[in-house]
C-alpha cells in the first residue's frame, strides 16, 4: 500500500491494538506478550488503549450472576488450598524463561531452547513447530549465522519476533525485540546476520508455502 | 460506579487480611460487569462464567499484585480476563494452564509519566480518536470497540479488503502518534 500523506502505515501497531483487545490467537497474543516484555516502549501505547477498552466494562448494564454465594464459596475454599496445590508439577519444574526466553514465551513453549527438540529443515537451518492448527502456525527458528530461511509466502500474514542475534529480509533490519511483519503476496527470506546464529518465535495466521525451488522441495519433503 | 478509591480500599483488605466481606463487595460490583462484557464480546454464557469465576480467584489470590498506582482496579482485572480467555480458547491444550500463573507480570503497566488516572488516559484515547480522518475513525471503531475482523469490516462497509487493511493501519499509526506527541506515550 502507499502511504498517503506524511505517515507511514505501521503494521505494528494495529498489531498492538489488537492484542490490548484481545483479538489475537493465543500463539500471536504471546508473540506479542513477548515483543512486550523486551521492549518496554510498546507497553505505554497498549496500556492506554487497554485502559479504554476496560472502561467499557464500567458502562455496561451487569448481567444476571446465577449461584452468587455457591462461587463465592467456591473462591474462597480454593484460597484455603496452598498455592502449589494448582500445579500439577514441582513449582522448579516449570520453565519460566531466561534471558533469550521472556516469560510469555516460555509460558507457551514448556521448555528453553537448548531443551527444543530442533529439526534440521535446510543445512544451517533448524525449526521447532510448536502448534499448527486453525489459530495458524506457531514456529521457531534456529538459523546459523549468514544462512537463509527458504524464500516463502503465505495465505495470510507471518510475524517473526527476533529473541536473539538479528536478521535482513527486503524490508529491513530487525533486531532483538523487533517484529517483522510480512504480509500475505511479499515473498520474502529472511537471512541472519554473519557471525551470530539468530533465534526468532514466527507465527502465521495461516499456512505458509514454500516458494522457489529449494522451497518447493523441502515443502514435499516436510509438509506431505 | 463507587469511587476507584473505595475500591482500593476494598482490595487492600483482601491483600493484607483476605477480608471476605470486602472481596464479596468486590466480587459483586466486577463479575456481573465481567460477565456482560465477556458475552458482548461474543463469549458463550458457560465460558464467559468460567473466565469470570478465574478472574475472581486471581483477585482472591493475588490481590496484594494489585498496584493502583499503576492501573485501575478495573484495567487489571480486564487484562487477567483477557488472558484467560485466549487461554482457554486456545486449541493446543498441552501446556498447563493454572487460574493463578502469574498472568499480570507481564502485562502489568510501566510507570506512566504524569501520573494519568484511568480516566485520563481514556480521555486522551479518545482526543486522539476524534483527530482522525472519518474515513479512519469508522473503521478504527468497528475494528477496536466493535472488535470486528478486517473482513467484517470489509462486509460491512462494502469496502474492499485491502482498504480496509491500510485505513485501520494508517489510523492506528496515527493514534499512537498523536498520542505519542502529545506526551502520553513516550516517543519512540
Amino acid at each position: 500500500m502507499t502511504p498517503t500523506g506524511q505517515t507511514h502505515e505501521q503494521p505494528l501497531d494495529t498489531l498492538l491494538a489488537g492484542y490490548a483487545r484481545g483479538m489475537l490467537s493465543a500463539p500471536l497474543h504471546t508473540l506479542v506478550a513477548t515483543h512486550l516484555a523486551i521492549r518496554p516502549e510498546s507497553r505505554r501505547f497498549v496500556s492506554l488503549l487497554e485502559t479504554a477498552s476496560a472502561s467499557e466494562i464500567e458502562r455496561l448494564e451487569p448481567a444476571p450472576l446465577a449461584d452468587r454465594d455457591a462461587r463465592l464459596a467456591a473462591i474462597f475454599a480454593a484460597g484455603e488450598e496452598p498455592i502449589r496445590a494448582c500445579a500439577p508439577r514441582e513449582a522448579g519444574d516449570v520453565y519460566m524463561g531466561d534471558d533469550v526466553v521472556p516469560y510469555p514465551l516460555a509460558r507457551f513453549l514448556g521448555a528453553s531452547l537448548a531443551a527444543t527438540p530442533w529439526r534440521t529443515l535446510l543445512p544451517g537451518v533448524k525449526e521447532y513447530r510448536v502448534t499448527d492448527n486453525e489459530d495458524g502456525e506457531a514456529t521457531l527458528y534456529w538459523i546459523r549465522g549468514g544462512r537463509k530461511i527458504p524464500s516463502h509466502t503465505h495465505e495470510g500474514s507471518e510475524y517473526t519476533l527476533v529473541l536473539k542475534g538479528a536478521f535482513s529480509d527486503i524490508h529491513g533490519h530487525y533486531r532483538r525485540g523487533d517484529i517483522a511483519i510480512a504480509d500475505m503476496d511479499v515473498d520474502h527470506q529472511p537471512m541472519a546476520d554473519a557471525g551470530q546464529d539468530c533465534f526468532c518465535f514466527a507465527v502465521t495466521d495461516a499456512p505458509l508455502k514454500l516458494t522457489g525451488p529449494i522451497g518447493r522441495i523441502v515443502q514435499k519433503i516436510f509438509r506431505h | 460506579m463507587p469511587s476507584p478509591s473505595e475500591h482500593e480500599a476494598l482490595i487492600a483488605a483482601v491483600a493484607q487480611h483476605r477480608d471476605r466481606d470486602a472481596f464479596a463487595r468486590l466480587f459483586d460490583w466486577y463479575a456481573p460487569r465481567l460477565t456482560a462484557y465477556l458475552l458482548r464480546q461474543g463469549a458463550e454464557q458457560a465460558l464467559a462464567e468460567e473466565i469470570v469465576q478465574d478472574a475472581m480467584v486471581t483477585l482472591w489470590r493475588k490481590a496484594e499484585m494489585f498496584d493502583p498506582a499503576k492501573s485501575s482496579l478495573t484495567t487489571w482485572l480486564y487484562r487477567i480476563a483477557r488472558n484467560r480467555r485466549i487461554d482457554l480458547m486456545r486449541r493446543d491444550r498441552s501446556t498447563p494452564v493454572e487460574p493463578d500463573s502469574p498472568l499480570f507480570e507481564v502485562v502489568d503497566d510501566t510507570d506512566l509519566e504524569g501520573e494519568l488516572d484511568a480516566s485520563q488516559r481514556e480521555a486522551a484515547v479518545r482526543e486522539a480518536m476524534r483527530s482522525l480522518p472519518e474515513e479512519q475513525l469508522v473503521l478504527v471503531r468497528l475494528a477496536f470497540f466493535d472488535a470486528l475482523s478486517h473482513s467484517e469490516i470489509a462486509e460491512r462497509t462494502g469496502l474492499p479488503l485491502g482498504t480496509v487493511k491500510s485505513r485501520i493501519r494508517l489510523a492506528f499509526t496515527r493514534l499512537r502518534r498523536t498520542l505519542e506527541s502529545g506526551g502520553v506515550v513516550e516517543a519512540r
